[in-house]
């Protein structure tokens, strides 16, 4: 009773110094207005997009070909906000707080943090069907209609679609090991010279031999099952258990982030590293971050494919102007830039051959991919991803296992 | 300019004490709801315990607890030793020329700058990892002692040495210049007291005595401290604001209460240190 008395009293606190800021006018739904009435109440407004910002190609493309793009077109002013895996406990907070207006108005996410909003009810939607880009998506590929096994319904539109490489510099490893054997027995055979990072492209590598350790690769396909990932994730431990002496520093610590890992690969300290993103390393070779001979490859027994999604925020201010923000990051404009390997390398979302003329002759004609498979190659060694409580779990089980949290 | 009224003056030190204690207070009562799932969302029908009962129950927030203090504790004694060390070798000269306007540069710099300034020396790959290297000590990287991403949390120690011993380097200065410290070492002198006598029995005891008050309120900001150990920490153990960031902000929003477990019970171990500090100042006031 008293416990209640308090969480009343301070609701109540909060409640009136949110009142003190004032109620703000209530919004129109955009999905009651034609696409004409979205694009005109969008002009003039400010869309704030949290998104991951640690790969500086995602940065530029973002800053220097979207945002102008959306502001000559629009008059819509993007601003994008540094954020990542705190997008849930960023919103989690507004709405605690009882905030009327989100501070964001559009998020990059998938798997685990689309899960988590959706349990919190935080997104906006279904609303992907009133883009009108939306025709264009390849909606039938189950990797885009299904996020880590879960329904998209509407509630985030897909953006790009990516597959978990490893990298190695080809004059430092001329025979890359190819299946999860093959790596324990180079990683013995070379002390200190691998690692992956905790986050994550880390925790997406280790879901990979989770599958790729099995004999069945639909091991974690469907719904959480709790004796199936306990099995996985033993045979996934007894294998990192065996390499964990020759890891790098001993496996008594790991880099925090892909970026830090990519830096240490990048200096020497480590012979691989690994994306999420299959187009990176022909950027990063570009870019001069890696050494000429870097190039990615997928292990044999397959590694995680998935795609990455935009969200617009349940309670986001600018709901029409993000609308018209994300039809344009759909567009074959946009998503034919984003896929040129100089540029990020990040895979389309939209079904080629339902593009008007003369997308799909550009997009067969994009240049080549110079140190990664082609798509095609990878498809056979895309693995589907597992529920997201498959990484909720692994996160805290490796945590305790690994690094005695 | 006049003078404030009695009535005033307990007006200004009401609304004074009001804003810095009310700030505290309602922080420790947020960060408790918190911690037990109240003003959640979704919100709760009961109140969770699991944040304080893993709090209780695992290691993780004593040895994350033990080793920021540990750090902050091996910081501050280096800092102060070296400061000492230096105003003793230098005295006058650190008010003279280039080393007195040099000391106010490692004042400048932000904590993320200096713990990049960090990562590019200290690395596997730094700049004294290179050097090491160059003249043979070193034939590659994993050779070099690692001072990043190193559990003991030499790469944090150092840099934030860098940070703080001009820091208080200038402060012992200072304090030595309003004690009169020099006429105060000559009369020791005078009366028998060798060099080392008169600095361990007089010099030291002093400065450090005037200057503690500052050196507590350093190690404050050196415990909370969260750039350095992010960027130079390792993943484990790591420092309190990085474990407590990681568990309110992460994946997993089912660690927010444990997380704010932790800001509370950190919050009251500093209240709890401040009210016996402000009890021993208070003792020693009416001591007579």
């Amino acid at each position: 009773m008293k416990a209640l008395a308090l969480r009343g009293a301070l609701s109540g606190l909060l409640a009136l110094l949110m009142a003190c800021g004032g109620a703000p006018p209530p919004d129109v739904d955009p999905r009651t207005l034609s696409w004409a009435g979205i694009e005109h109440a969008a002009r003039g407004q400010q869309v704030h997009l949290a998104m991951w910002t640690g790969d500086a190609a995602i940065n530029r493309y973002m800053r220097e070909f979207i945002a102008p793009r959306v502001r000559e077109r629009y008059d819509i002013r993007l601003e994008i906000v540094p954020a990542a895996g705190d997008i849930p406990a960023l919103l989690a907070n507004e709405l605690s707080a009882g905030q009327p207006r989100s501070h964001l108005d559009v998020v990059w996410i998938n798997g685990e943090t689309f899960y988590k909003l959706r349990q919190l009810d935080a997104l906006f939607g279904p609303f992907t069907r009133h883009l009108p880009n939306d025709a264009l998506v390849d909606w039938h590929n189950p990797r885009i209609a299904r996020d880590f096994q879960q329904e998209v319904d509407g509630y985030e539109a897909p953006w790009g679609t990516v597959q978990l490489l490893l990298i190695t510099d080809g004059a430092r490893v001329p025979q890359p090991p190819r299946d999860p054997a093959a790596l324990a027995a180079w990683i013995i055979g070379h002390p200190g010279r691998f690692t992956f990072d905790t986050a994550f492209t880390g925790l997406g590598f280790m879901k990979s031999l989770m599958i790729g350790l099995s004999d069945d690769r639909a091991v974690l396909d469907g719904p959480f099952d709790e004796a199936r990932y306990v099995a996985a994730r033993d045979r996934l431990f007894d294998w990192l258990r065996a390499v964990q002496p020759a890891l790098w520093r001993a496996g008594e610590t790991f880099p925090r982030d892909v970026a830090q890992l990519h830096q240490l690969f990048a200096n020497g300290e480590v012979d691989f590293t690994m994306s999420m993103n299959d187009g990176e390393v022909d950027n990063k070779v570009a870019s001069g971050l890696f050494p000429a001979a870097a190039h990615a490859y997928a292990l044999d027994s397959g590694t995680l494919a998935n795609s990455h999604y935009l969200g617009i925020v349940a309670r986001a201010p600018h709901k029409a102007a993000a609308m018209v923000v994300i039809n344009e990051l759909q567009s074959a404009e946009a998503q034919y830039e984003k896929q040129r390997p100089a540029v990020w390398g990040d895979g389309t979302v939209l079904d080629i051959a339902r593009l008007p003329v003369p997308w799909p002759a550009r997009f067969a004609t994009l240049p080549g991919r110079e140190r990664a498979p082609s798509r095609e190659d990878l498809a056979s060694r895309a693995l589907a991803e597992p529920s997201p409580q498959v990484m909720i779990r692994l996160e805290r089980d490796f945590r305790a296992r690994f690094l005695a949290d | 300019m006049r003078a404030s009224s009695p009535t005033e003056g307990r007006l200004w030190l009401g609304i004074y004490t009001l804003a810095c204690g009310g700030s505290v207070a309602l922080a420790l009562l947020l960060a408790l709801a918190r911690s037990v799932g109240a003003l959640s969302w979704p919100p709760r029908a009961t109140f969770d315990g699991s944040g304080w009962s893993t709090l209780f129950s695992s290691d993780g927030w004593w040895l994350t607890l033990a080793y920021s203090f540990a750090l902050t504790a091996i910081t501050l004694c280096l800092a102060l030793a070296l400061a000492l060390l230096l105003l003793i070798a230098l005295g006058p000269r650190l008010r003279r020329g280039w080393l007195a306007r040099a000391l106010f540069l490692p004042l400048a710099v932000p904590p993320v700058v200096a713990a990049l300034m960090g990562f590019v020396l200290l690395s596997d790959s730094g700049l004294l990892s290179r050097v090491s290297h160059a003249i043979g000590w070193t034939h590659m990287p994993a050779q070099f002692p690692s001072l990043v991403f190193d559990p003991a949390g030499r790469g944090i120690v150092l840099t934030h040495l860098a940070m703080t011993t001009p820091l208080f380097l200038l402060l012992f200065d200072r304090l030595s210049d309003h004690l009169r410290l020099p006429l105060l070492m000559s009369q020791a002198t005078a009366l028998g007291a060798t060099r080392r006598q008169a600095w361990l029995r007089v010099g030291l005891p002093l400065l450090l005595h005037q200057a503690r008050a500052v050196i507590g309120v350093y190690g404050l900001a050196l415990l909370g401290a969260y750039e350095l150990p992010l960027l130079l920490g390792a993943s484990h153990p790591s420092m309190l604001s990085v474990t407590i960031q990681r568990a309110v902000a992460g994946y997993d929003l089912a660690q927010q209460p444990f997380g704010y477990a932790m800001t509370a019970s950190y919050l009251l171990l500093l209240l709890t240190g401040w009210a016996w500090y402000s009890l021993r100042l208070g003792r020693a006031a009416v001591r007579p």
